[in-house]
């Protein structure tokens, strides 16, 4: 049984449409991101499933009851916003406390349970301050107290890692995950960000457009994207334009424009001739010093960007486009002189065939 | 380093300090000279009978019955007009915030006509709308409730629906500028945490939106406890006001010392609602700018307890009522209820004004409805020389008022805005003088001086007048400018190469330009409605328009000033309207 799924949930806002009919089964205690570029429509999604916006067409099932319809207080869920959206007239004792009270439970036991859920995020002795005496991070913890103390079936994050910088960022992902760990919740999270995403999903649904692009694990997404767009949108890929000669088994070879062939992966089947992009992940090139049979190339220029380097490389087979190709950076590593040519070489599991006509 | 020194470090550069006090100065000088002085002149006038010290004045005024009774109906009038006003304000003020912006300024155009619109042509409005012959009454006799004409005028009902009337808008705005500062994501969290519709707004958005309505509160109450025209004009003989005290002792009488004890205990029961105001909820509240409470840790008194309480209690029995309707499914727009509630108040506040228009053309004078079509009304007031020389006189009036006023209280915002210095806070304070202390004390006070100093009847003496009670608004609209501007744009066209003074010609002040001009019409509205500086310091053929009005309308009613009141409400509409697209077409 699904914790929460959609059917054919569709929102529009006059011509836009902000969500096209969207299937989606988020199974007991997942992790679930939805990720994607501003106006993909995970945002909408969101909103829909926490009955902040009204679905256009389509369900809404949360345990297999139907709240389609329902508002959000009907609805078993709890939500953690992108400012935090903590009440600024109450301590962080009543705020946390508010869900509770709504729901009747007595005194006693909310102060217990209050008291639980601030050393759960480690805030221990700060119940009566209020928000605005709080950092940033502090806030966040107080935010993630309040919307898990109740334990709904469902919680929903929208982009609540927004506003932090880099460092507390890292440590709040972590707390997030030991929290979701803790208390074995349901938890459908909304980010742009894709590093973000690939560390904390058990899956990510990809969106693009109003629709889902892509739905699977993060190395689903990452090493079998079934479109540019996913491949595009998830880490840096080179796309080699080329056409499929043959192909059986998930295993085929591309021909590209200067007639050299390659040998490739198909995530899926496709005919013969088809016009196809090979994915190239720069990681997994390897930039072999003699020139040989095969790809060959020249180098542009290079740059250290941090862990690695950087190549840029002209090759006939690619087109104007520049091939990047990286190496771990060492200091051993010599200097390599812009023109000197190489042999690129690579797994042909790493070799990714994708339709190429298909919509980004 | 460098071979050539720049050109400024030739000359030796101002102190920041001496750079700010000229900046100030000219502002400070303007309400020293024209605001407190004579303030202080009233409130030594007040001690004094026949040269020497004396405490007659305030033995008069309170140990005579009369002026007691007077005080007391003034502050029953004020504050019912203030429960009347913040009630019906506080649904206008909420759905104004919580609109799309679009809308928002539909319903904000309407609140800002009414609020721009004079308390004189409205209160003449009425006069008309409830006589004898009246749209009210020809309308309670076509429906059958009433078979002959009913006095509905000349009693306390008539002042207090006016006052309420005049004073909706200040309610309205003073709200929402708290409301418009709540994040609307609070009250969606309170939803998702399990808070019905009734109590996510008692519990959330109801408190946090308190400051707002204790401000505005008090906005209305220091407004109506100075009132005149209202009583003057619809009430009865019992309902005097104490400022209409002040006028008769000064106009028939000229008794100064007796109406300076007056205008003293006005300013000392205004101060004190302020300090009161102060203790309770804090005057930073006024500003809009913390709708949170101060953080103190600890345990909550029994006050903020029984609060708690209480709102609770109307959240249930809020999602009760709720609860008896069917539930709508578009959640998403403002409540059908709240924008009929809304919409009805608006048409109320404006129709008014509106239903004076056509019997301004009509033959069949001032009776409901109008017949037949003239233009003689307006024809006469154009061949008429007072009209005339009083329009002439506004106009007049009003353009130096608002170039004066924009020339002392642009530096004052800039220094507010983008002055590193102490003691902003006292100087805001100081700057909103004019608007906290009653006119009518304002008033008497340049009376007296102007009389020392040969200005009465002089439109210089108008001039500077309006000028002190225009600068707080002028500084306020200019800082709101200030505070959206993004100061990198200087700093840009300074590493460009330019100098200070043509970064503010090329750069700053095109940008903010829409903005001055709007800061230009608010001063030039606000002399051009004046009533109450004109009335003791113009008169005969130096009067001002709303003096000539005020004039003619204690005297008797007549199509003519229906005509006038006409001519005023659309020009302030042109006002409006204008920097309504000035506005638009900076966004």
């Amino acid at each position: 049984m699904s914790t929460l799924e959609t059917q054919g949930l569709g929102k529009v806002y006059g011509d836009f449409v902000a969500l096209a009919p969207t299937d989606l089964k988020v199974e007991k205690g997942e992790f679930l991101t939805l990720l994607g570029p501003s106006g993909s429509g995970k945002t909408t999604l969101l909103s829909l499933i926490a009955g902040l916006a009204e679905a256009d067409s389509g369900r809404i099932l949360m345990n297999d009851r139907n709240v389609t319809h329902a508002a959000p207080y009907q609805r078993d869920i709890g939500m953690m916003f992108q400012n935090y959206a903590l009440f600024p007239h109450m301590t962080i004792a009543e705020n946390i406390a508010f869900p509770l009270k709504m729901r009747g439970t007595p005194a006693a036991e909310i102060r217990r349970l209050v008291q639980e859920a601030l050393d759960m995020v480690r805030l221990p002795h700060i119940a009566d301050r209020f928000p605005k005496e709080l950092s940033g991070g502090q806030q966040q913890r107080v935010a993630l107290a309040r919307c898990t103390i109740y334990r709904p079936s469902v919680i929903l994050m929208d982009e609540p890692l927004g506003a932090l910088d880099k460092k507390l960022r890292d440590q709040m992902q972590f707390e997030i995950l030991r929290i979701h760990k803790e208390i074995g919740g349901t938890i459908v999270y909304v980010t742009h960000d894709q590093e973000e995403a690939m560390t904390m999903s058990d899956r990510i649904c990809l969106m693009n457009g109003g629709r889902i692009a892509q739905l699977g694990s993060p190395a689903d997404l990452y090493f079998r994207p079934q479109s540019l767009f996913v491949a595009d949108f998830l880490g840096e890929a080179n796309l080699l334009e080329g056409r499929l000669v043959s192909g059986a088994d998930g295993e085929g070879v591309v021909r590209l424009g200067d007639a050299s062939e390659i040998r490739v992966t198909l995530p899926r089947p496709l005919g013969h001739g088809a016009a196809v992009k090979v994915m190239l992940r720069p990681q997994n090139i390897r930039l072999e010093d003699t020139p040989g049979e095969g790809l060959n190339a020249r180098l542009r220029s290079w740059s250290v960007t941090g862990a690695s380097t950087k190549f840029f490389l002209d090759a006939p087979a690619l087109g104007s486009e520049p091939l990047i190709a990286t190496r771990a950076t060492a200091m051993s590593a010599h200097t390599p002189e812009p023109g000197r040519d190489y042999r690129l070489s690579f797994d042909p599991r790493d070799a990714v065939a994708i339709p190429a006509d298909e919509a980004a | 380093m460098t071979a050539i020194p720049a050109p400024a470090a030739t000359r030796r550069p101002m102190s920041r300090r001496s750079k700010q006090l000229l900046m100030a100065a000219p502002m400070v000088l303007l309400l020293v000279t024209f605001l407190i002085y004579p303030s202080a002149q009233l409130f030594l006038l007040s001690f004094q009978k026949g040269g020497g010290f004396s405490l007659e004045n305030y033995q008069r005024l309170l140990g005579t019955p009369v002026y007691l009774t007077v005080m007391m109906l003034t502050l029953k009038i004020s504050v019912v007009t203030t429960i009347f006003a913040v009630i019906a304000g506080y649904p206008v003020a909420y759905l104004i915030s919580i609109l799309p912006k679009a809308k928002k300024g539909r319903i904000l155009f309407w609140i800002l006509l009414s609020f721009w619109t004079s308390f004189l042509v409205r209160a003449f409005a009425w006069i008309i709308l409830l006589g004898r012959n009246g749209v009210v009454n020809k309308l309670l006799q076509t429906l059958g409730i009433s078979d002959a004409p009913i006095a509905l005028m000349y009693n306390f009902s008539a002042v207090v629906i006016g006052m309420v009337h005049a004073l909706l808008p200040l309610a309205v705005l003073t709200m929402l500028s708290v409301m418009e500062n709540i994040d609307r994501n609070l009250t969606r969290a309170a939803s998702t945490l399990g808070a019905k519709p009734g109590m996510a707004f008692w519990k959330i958005y109801f408190p946090l939106s308190f400051p707002g309505v204790t401000s505005g509160a008090l906005m209305v109450f220091v407004t109506a406890i100075g009132f005149f025209i209202f009583p003057a004009l619809l009430g009865g003989r019992r309902e005097t006001m104490i400022t209409q005290i002040i006028i008769e002792q000064i106009i028939q009488t000229m008794n100064w010392g007796f109406a300076s004890a007056v205008a003293v205990l006005l300013l000392v029961v205004v101060l004190l609602v302020f300090v009161l105001y102060d203790r309770a909820v804090g005057l930073s509240t006024m500003t809009g700018e913390s709708s949170a409470r101060k953080g103190r840790p600890g345990r909550k008194g029994i006050f903020s307890r029984i609060g708690d309480a209480i709102l609770t209690g109307l959240g249930h029995a809020s999602d009760a009522i709720i609860g008896l309707f069917p539930r709508r499914r578009a959640r998403e727009g403002a409540p059908r209820p709240l924008v009929g509630f809304v919409t009805a108040l608006l048409a109320v506040m404006t129709l008014p004004v509106l239903l004076m228009i056509p019997l301004s053309f009509a033959e069949s004078g001032l009776n409901w409805p109008p017949q037949g079509f003239t233009l003689k009304w307006y024809q006469q007031i154009f061949d008429s020389p007072i009209w005339m020389s009083a329009l002439t006189r506004s106009l007049v009036v009003g353009f130096s008022t608002a170039v004066l006023a924009l020339l002392i209280g642009t530096p004052v915002a800039f220094l507010m805005v983008r002055g590193k210095m102490r003691g902003k806070t006292a100087l805001l304070a100081f700057t909103l003088m004019p608007v906290v202390m009653p006119n009518m004390i304002l008033s008497v006070g340049l009376f007296y001086l102007y009389a020392k100093i040969g200005l009465v009847g002089t439109n210089l003496g108008l001039i500077i007048g309006h000028t002190v009670i225009a600068v707080p608004y002028v500084v306020l609209t200019v800082m709101s400018v200030l505070r959206n501007y993004d100061t990198r744009l200087d700093l840009a066209a300074q590493s460009l190469g330019a100098t200070p003074i043509r970064t503010l010609r090329l750069v700053t002040l095109p940008i903010i330009g829409a903005g001055m001009i709007s800061a230009f019409l608010f001063a030039f509205t606000i002399s051009f409605d004046e009533l109450t500086i004109a009335l003791f310091t113009s008169g005969g053929m130096s009067a001002t328009l709303p003096k000539q009005l005020w004039d003619e309308v204690s005297l008797s009613i007549s199509p003519l000033l229906a005509a006038v009141s006409t001519c005023l409400f659309l020009f302030v509409t042109a006002l409006i309207v204008a920097v309504g697209l000035l506005n638009r077409r900076q966004k």
